[in-house]
C-alpha cells in the first residue's frame, strides 16, 4: 500500500495490546530512499517507532503492537531529525546541477518496505530514485538530462 | 544550451553538498585573466552577518554551478587556502581585471572591463566581458556590451588587449551573446588553425610556428597581424620594423 507523509503526519499512533495513544506522526526517517522510522510527539518527549513496528497504516491512526515498539533516537542522525533539520516536506529542491525546482509538497512512501516512491516538487512528481540528499539546506535530486 | 551570467551574479550563491547541506557561500569569484579562466571560488561562511572561511573553492572541486546554487560531492571540496592551487588562494589586485581598460591589438580602447561573464553548467567558463565605462558609452552610445574571450589574451594590471575586429562580435545584452562567443571562437580556431604550407618544419624544427610568427609580429607591432596568414606573417616579418612606431 501507498501513502503520503502529508497523509499520515499528524495520525495519533495508538498501542494495539493496551489501546493506548503514544504520541502522534511528527517526522517521517528517511535513510538510503525509504522510511525507516517516524518520530512520535507528545507524551513524554519525542520518541521513535521503526517502520517495521508499524501492524497498519490507516485512516484514522498508526498502529503499533507493543509499547515496546516506542524507543528513544538510536543515534545523532535520528536526533538530528527529530530537530527538523532534514524534513523533506516544504524544503527546497535542488537539482544536481544547482538550479532550484521548487519545494517538497508531499512524499510518497510504500508502507510495507517503507520505500520512498515519489517526491512532489510543485506540480510535478519525481521518481524517488532520482533522490540523492536530503540535507538541512536542501533535498537533492539528479536532473533529468544528465545524461 | 549552456546558460551565461554574470560573475557577479554568483555572489552569494550558497555552496550545497549532494547531500543537501549548505556549507559555505560565494564571496569573490576567482578569474585569472591570463589563462582566461575560472579558478574557483573564496567562500564566506553561511548566514547573516558571518565572516569569511578561511577554506577555498577552486574550480576542479566543483561538481555544477547552477542559478541557484554552487554543487560539490561533499565538503571535503572546501580546500584549506594552503593546499590550493595559488591562484585560488591568493586573489590579488594585480589579477582583478574589474576596471581594466580594453584596448584592440591595433590601439583602440574600447573600454573598460565591468564584469566576466561566465558559462554555467558541468563545466563553468569565462567566456567573456562585460564592457563599460565613459569610454565606452561616448563611442557606443550605450551603457554596456558585452565581448567574447580570446582563449589567450595578453593582460597586466592596466590592460587587456583584444584582438582587432573583436567589436564585429559586440552585443548589448547577453541574449543572443552566447552565439556571438561561439561564431568568435570558431572563427578564431580556423584562422589559427590553417594548415600551414607543406613542409612546414613543425614547431620544433628551425621554421618558427605561426604562433611564434604572431608573437614577433606583436612585439614588432606589424600592423594587421591578427588577420594574417603564416606566410602573410612571414612575409611582413622579413620587411624592415615600421619606422612610424618608434619601440619604447
Amino acid at each position: 500500500m501507498t501513502t503520503t507523509f502529508r497523509t499520515t503526519r499528524g495520525l495519533p499512533v495508538i498501542v494495539r495490546s493496551s489501546a493506548d495513544r503514544v504520541g502522534a506522526v511528527a517526522r517521517h526517517l528517511v535513510r538510503d530512499g525509504a522510511v525507516r522510522a517516524v518520530q512520535v510527539a507528545g507524551g513524554s518527549g519525542d520518541r521513535f517507532v521503526d517502520v517495521s513496528d508499524v501492524c497498519s497504516w490507516g485512516d484514522d491512526a498508526v498502529v503499533v503492537a507493543g509499547s515496546d515498539a516506542v524507543r528513544d533516537a538510536a543515534d545523532e542522525w535520528e536526533e538530528r531529525v527529530g530537530s527538523g533539520d532534514l524534513e523533506m516536506l516544504d524544503k527546497r529542491v535542488l537539482d544536481d546541477g544547482g538550479d532550484e525546482l521548487g519545494s517538497v509538497s508531499d512524499v510518497s512512501f510504500d508502507t510495507e518496505s517503507g520505500r520512498l516512491e515519489s517526491l512532489r516538487v510543485e506540480r510535478e512528481s519525481v521518481a524517488a530514485d532520482r533522490l540523492r540528499g536530503v540535507g538541512s539546506y536542501a533535498v537533492v535530486v539528479v536532473r533529468l538530462d544528465h545524461r | 544550451m549552456s546558460r551565461l551570467v554574470e560573475a557577479t551574479a554568483l555572489l552569494g550563491l550558497p555552496v550545497v553538498t549532494m547531500t543537501g547541506d549548505d556549507v559555505a557561500e560565494v564571496r569573490d569569484v576567482v578569474y585569472e585573466g591570463a589563462r582566461g579562466g575560472l579558478v574557483g571560488f573564496t567562500l564566506n561562511k553561511r548566514g547573516f552577518l558571518s565572516g569569511s572561511l578561511r577554506e577555498v573553492l577552486p574550480m576542479s572541486e566543483v561538481a555544477a554551478v547552477g542559478r541557484d546554487a554552487v554543487m560539490i560531492d561533499d565538503e571535503r571540496a572546501l580546500t584549506a587556502a594552503d593546499d590550493a592551487p595559488t591562484a585560488t588562494a591568493d586573489a590579488s589586485p594585480e589579477q582583478d581585471v574589474i576596471g581594466a581598460p580594453v584596448i584592440t591589438e591595433e590601439g583602440t580602447e574600447l573600454g573598460e572591463v565591468r564584469d566576466v561573464v561566465v558559462s554555467l553548467g558541468r563545466t563553468t567558463k569565462a567566456v567573456g566581458y562585460e564592457l563599460g565605462g565613459p569610454r565606452f558609452e561616448s563611442t557606443r552610445g550605450d551603457r554596456r556590451g558585452f565581448i567574447p574571450l580570446p582563449e589567450q589574451i595578453a593582460i597586466s594590471g592596466d590592460s587587456l588587449v583584444v584582438p582587432a575586429g573583436i567589436d564585429r562580435y559586440l552585443r548589448d545584452d547577453l541574449t543572443g551573446f552566447g552565439g556571438a562567443v561561439d561564431d568568435f571562437r570558431r572563427e578564431h580556431r580556423a584562422r589559427d588553425g590553417t594548415p600551414d604550407s607543406p613542409g612546414s618544419a613543425g614547431r620544433n624544427g628551425a621554421v618558427p610556428s605561426k604562433a611564434e610568427l604572431y608573437e614577433e609580429a606583436r612585439r614588432r607591432g606589424v600592423p594587421g597581424r591578427s588577420s594574417m596568414s603564416k606566410a602573410e606573417l612571414q612575409e611582413a616579418l622579413e620587411r624592415p620594423a615600421p619606422t612610424s612606431r618608434g619601440e619604447r
